[in-house]
């Protein structure tokens, strides 16, 4: 049979799944992808195939799937093409390529009014073209089993339909921070509403919205409350809000209950009254389950539209509720929260002007640690030098005869190769370790005092501050406060030094030496963070970038903000840097950031040069 | 340094409790106090503990003796404690000789002579009054209640009223318990309080008149159907010193009130939804499915499924929407309520004659909270996570069919025990009434179409 030839556009999480199993039993055959920044999808395609298992079709693929990002050359290639690009692009993807003569499957939500995805209908009509939505449950097997057994009388009359879809997501992922395309509603309300305009159609009498949000607006958790005539729908939907996902139909005998993960429909029981009887059905339900629409898609185009008209209005549906969603966005009451952060975009990329008078602040993370081995010398100068940095962090520990020394990790291993506790080496033993064993031979492991000797005059000429984390919480350190403030005391830095630690306890404990000595509570989120600092009684939250898990009470207002990300790569240790561009974290709020790579925010372009610079700019607007 | 340790409950602190504290900082330089929560109490099978832990707590600080108070709720504590502070004898009273021999495999163990004829076991029963009680109304319900009156102390049920004959002497055959067809006033006269498990409709008259005879008052939810009349009979009750207590018996079950804890203790995170699911497939011919006025769905059980909501988000909603499905006759078959909050949203769902998952749902922002069906006699529930492999399971205790509790919870108020009702606020009472109003008024204007 005849391939159909496919293009594809976007490299996120769902593309990876699409090409490993969702084309492979039909006679769609990808041939191309499209994207902006042609390099960065090829680097997806690498990792894509690294470690796949070797079969005849894949094999294929590899050599003929073709990177571009010249339209013409794309358009000309395919016969077909999924869309699975950033939200907010679908619809004009999806205009352009049934202009150009082009199947279209278009990852959902395909559109966000209802005018637009009516648009696209009837442009698809009118050049006899097959343009679908890829709402995949809606394919697969085991759900369209549900719908016969709910529609088949079995559970009486259908009076409440209600789909709850939540998964926690970090704060710095694409879901929070994709700008007015994030939030739940959007990312996961096609499922949540699919359910309600399957059963009781989509001439529903009211429809109302209520989510909350984060600081910049973002809608963690979203429900969708449908009234019918005969009946009444609930969708929930929650990117930061955990709630039992399930999908029930109740009627007037009985009801349906679906379990998690309900959206890939592999089971679901008839329940009644009596809680002993019960149905169990189940379904296959295959691979990423991607196959059961790329077959309808497929099925379309070779034979015309069987299931056309339905889908369409589904489709439509799906668009008027998305609409009707971002319509009650725009006109509800002002999100919560009051912290409003200057977008980092405006301080760090314009250069020079960050500082005290309000932007976003750069810290460097033990150091500048990409282009450096983190936590040493020539990494913590080479940030002491950068213009426009606020500080420093750095991690303290204690040796065997209780000296204070500059390292991150409990185990010397990751970073020396030695297998072995820090604290059962001596400084003389340490001081033999090389952090890196490639690098110079200055790359040892510094004592506080070192550290504190190479920064005092950048410190007292250009006010930079030092954060000091105490690496208490694995390893107590017995008296490692004391010994840390006796040494900024002694080099005469205490006003330039904040202290931070995961253990409440350690930061207590300088308050107590010190009542003035700055403190900053660190946590994996922003919630355990305000419980420290509250029993602590810190100065400063540290929370990971990705936990902005709960809003600022009041009681917290005026605390600095200073998140930390997981995502940079440190000195050679083989992972490419991707996120480059950390203005969202000032959207949640955050004053400060902790990077590895302080040089790319702070102008002075360390490898790369201009070009390189645009070329982050604009990867944080495009791919997951 | 000597360190001692003590533990006890030390309820209704009295001067036994003092000696024995003296004695034991006696013993050593450094003393330390565990006093064990009501919790723990229970598990051991010491019920009815009249003061709050803090209460207790605040006692023994008061006495000045001890160095360090700590808590103990868990079996196996004091061998812990005596390792983890240093401890060099474990005193405590004489009426437990032996039973700590085992600790003296840790340290020195002492038993202390105790005064006589002073425990708050004594205490308990000389301030305890037994409340003679009537039960109104002889249908369902009331049998249950006579079955639980045994696990209760301080509890008499000396008579019933029941204006119909042929179920009256039904009863008062079969329980042997004089029954009063006519005379209401008669009745009130007989008792010191009223157990109301009549119709719904008929609540709010016997109530008022039973308060106005002086009586307290133990009523089946609803007490009335407005917010005002509630409101009424709650002022009533506080001017003449009486005890009016709505029997929403999941207020009273000990799980539930540890349930609603564990989702306030921040294991969840912050909690952003609340929904509660209660629906029962009742037969055509039954009351709650057949009379439309006092009947349905919603006053079935609203006042279950928006307890744990106005417990967990507060009476302060921002708005309120009730949805219901009605037969011909215009009873609510299935009846969904929803709550929008300032930074939250609750559900409550109520069936009659449709049939869902009946199951409480507490979100936050780390986990969640389910309780299956019975959640309303909370016997189990467990705390989930993103990762679905990391459940943690609680199974509290749960004894009979719940009402003891909520009965215990009555005697207690009467003999002036239970001070402060946490457990059933009244602006909790009065919310419910208030959406109960809301609901009548949107089924009034339904009719009129």
């Amino acid at each position: 049979m005849k391939r159909i030839r496919l293009g594809i556009i976007g490299t996120g999480r769902i593309v990876k799944r699409f090409l490993s199993d969702a084309w492979q039993k039909t006679v769609l055959y990808p041939t191309a992808v499209f994207h902006p920044r042609p390099e960065s999808a090829k680097a997806f395609l690498e990792e894509f195939y690294r470690g796949r298992p070797e079969n005849p079709e894949m094999e294929r693929m590899r050599k003929e799937l073709f990177v571009t990002d010249r339209w013409e050359e794309f358009t000309a290639a395919i016969d077909a093409a999924y869309i699975a690009s950033p939200h907010g692009s679908h619809e004009a993807y999806g205009k352009e390529l049934l202009r150009a003569g082009k199947h279209v499957l278009c990852e959902k939500p395909m559109a966000f009014s209802k005018k637009t995805a009516e648009g696209l209908f009837s442009l698809a009509k009118e050049k006899k073209l097959v343009l679908m939505e890829a709402v995949k449950t809606a394919y697969c097997p085991g759900f369209q089993a549900l719908l016969q057994t709910a529609g088949s009388g079995v559970i009486g009359e259908i009076c409440d339909v209600e789909a709850c879809f939540t998964k926690l997501v970090a704060t710095n992922q694409r879901e929070y921070t994709d700008g007015a395309y994030a939030g739940s509603m959007l990312e996961l309300g096609a499922y949540g509403v699919l359910p309600i305009l399957k059963i009781f159609g989509t001439e529903y009498e009211e429809l109302r919205f209520a989510s909350i949000k984060t600081h910049s607006g973002v809608d963690r958790f979203s429900k969708a409350m449908f009234t019918y005539p005969e009946g009444m729908g609930l969708a929930k939907m929650g990117i930061g809000v955990k709630a039992e996902g399930e999908l029930i139909i109740a009627g007037t005998r009985g009801y349906l209950y679906v379990p998690a993960p309900w959206w890939l429909t592999r089971r679901f029981e008839v329940r009644y009254e009596n809680p002993d009887k019960k149905e169990v059905y189940e379904y296959p339900y295959e691979g990423t389950g991607l196959c059961y629409e790329t077959q309808a898609f497929e099925r379309r185009i070779l034979q015309g539209n069987g299931e056309y008209e339905q889908h369409e209005e589904l489709s439509i549906a799906l668009a008027k509720v998305m609409e009707a969603f971002l319509e009650q966005r725009r006109t509800a009451s002002a999100c919560q929260g009051t912290r409003k952060a200057e977008p980092l975009e405006r301080t760090a990329w314009e250069g020079g002007k960050i500082g005290p008078e309000g932007g976003v602040k750069i810290w460097a993370h033990r150091g500048c640690s990409m282009e450096f081995p983190e936590n040493t010398l020539p990494a913590f100068e080479a940030a002491a030098k950068l213009p426009g940095l606020t500080g420093i962090e750095l991690d303290i520990q204690l040796s065997r005869d209780g000296e204070v020394v500059v390292f991150h990790d409990e185990n010397l291993k990751r970073l020396t190769g030695k297998d072995q506790p820090l604290r059962e080496l001596s400084l003389r033993e340490l001081k033999h370790l090389r952090v890196c064993s490639a690098w110079e031979e200055r790359a040892e492991i510094p004592t506080l005092e070192e550290v504190l000797t190479l920064l005092f005059p950048y410190c007292k000429e250009k006010g930079l501050l030092i954060n000091i984390e105490l690496k208490t919480s694995k390893v107590r350190y017995e008296g490692i406060e004391e010994r840390a403030y006796e040494s900024v005391k002694k080099q005469g830095l205490r006003d330039f030094v904040l202290y931070s630690s995961f253990l409440p306890e350690s930061v207590k404990r300088i308050k107590t030496i010190d009542p003035a000595a700055k403190t900053g509570m660190l946590a994996g989120s922003l919630w355990d963070c305000i419980k420290g600092a509250r029993w602590a009684g810190t100065d400063a939250l540290h929370p990971w970038a990705g936990g902005f898990d709960c809003g600022l009470p009041e009681d917290m207002k005026g605390h600095p903000i200073r998140v930390y990300n997981g995502e940079e790569p440190f000195f050679r240790d083989g992972r490419i840097l991707k996120e480059r561009n950390l203005t969202k974290y000032a959207a949640f709020g955050a004053t400060d950031i902790f990077t590895n790579v302080p040089e790319l925010y702070l102008g002075r372009r360390m490898f790369t040069g201009e070009k390189e610079n645009d070329k982050i700019k604009s990867e944080g607007k495009h791919g997951e | 340094m000597k360190k001692v340790i003590t533990y006890g409950t030390f309820d209704l602190f009295h001067k036994g409790h003092l000696n024995l504290l003296k004695r034991a900082k006696k013993l050593g330089d450094y003393l330390i106090v565990g006093v064990t929560t009501e919790h723990f109490d229970e598990a051991r099978g010491k019920v009815n503990v009249i003061d709050s832990t803090l209460e207790r707590i605040e006692s023994v600080r008061r006495t000045g003796l001890a160095d360090e108070i700590i808590i103990e709720d868990h079996e196996g504590q004091k061998i812990e404690d005596i390792q983890k502070y240093g401890i060099d004898i474990f005193a405590i009273g004489s009426d437990w000789t032996n039973s700590f021999d085992y600790l003296n495999n840790f340290c020195k163990v002492v038993y202390l002579e105790r005064t006589p004829d002073i425990s708050s076991t004594m205490l308990r029963k000389g301030k305890f009054q037994i409340v003679q009680i009537g039960i109104v109304g002889t249908g369902r319900i009331a049998p249950r209640f006579l079955k639980e009156d045994k696990y209760v102390s301080g509890l008499h049920i000396v008579c019933a009223y029941n204006p119909e004959i042929e179920s009256g002497n039904e009863f008062q055959k079969k329980y042997e318990i004089p029954v009063f067809f006519e005379d209401y006033e008669k009745f009130l006269e007989q008792v010191d309080a009223v157990y109301i498990a009549s119709p719904n409709e008929t609540h709010y008259a016997y109530a008022k008149k039973a308060l106005l005879a002086g009586k307290h008052v133990l009523t089946e939810s609803p007490v009335a159907f407005t917010k005002r009349e509630t409101q009424e009979l709650y002022r009533l009750a506080r001017e003449k010193n009486l005890v009016l207590l709505e029997g929403i018996k999941t207020a009273y079950c000990p799980g539930f009130q540890q349930m609603m804890n564990t989702a306030q203790s921040g294991v969840i995170g912050e909690i952003k939804d609340v929904e509660a699911c209660y629906s029962r497939l009742a037969n055509e011919g039954t009351r709650e499915r057949s009379d439309a006025e006092h009947g349905g769905a919603f006053l079935e059980f609203a006042a279950y499924n928006l307890l744990p909501i106005f417990k967990l988000m507060g009476t302060e909603y921002k708005e309120v929407r009730i949805d219901s499905v009605t037969d011909e006759k215009g009873l609510d078959l299935y009846t969904k309520i929803q709550l929008v909050y300032e930074n939250g949203m609750a559900t409550a769902k109520c069936g009659v004659g449709v049939k869902s998952e009946g199951q409480l749902v507490i979100a936050g922002t780390k986990g969640y909270i389910l309780a299956e069906s019975p959640w309303w006699l909370t016997r189990k529930y467990q705390v989930r996570y993103e990762d679905p492999n990391k459940i943690d399971t609680y199974e509290p205790k749960f004894q009979g069919d719940g009402l003891r509790y909520e009965m215990s919870e009555f005697t207690s108020k009467i003999n002036g025990i239970e001070k402060n009702g946490y457990k059933l606020k009244e602006e909790e009472l009065f919310a419910i009434s208030e959406i109960t109003e809301l609901f009548i008024e949107k089924r009034q204007e339904r009719k009129k179409k």
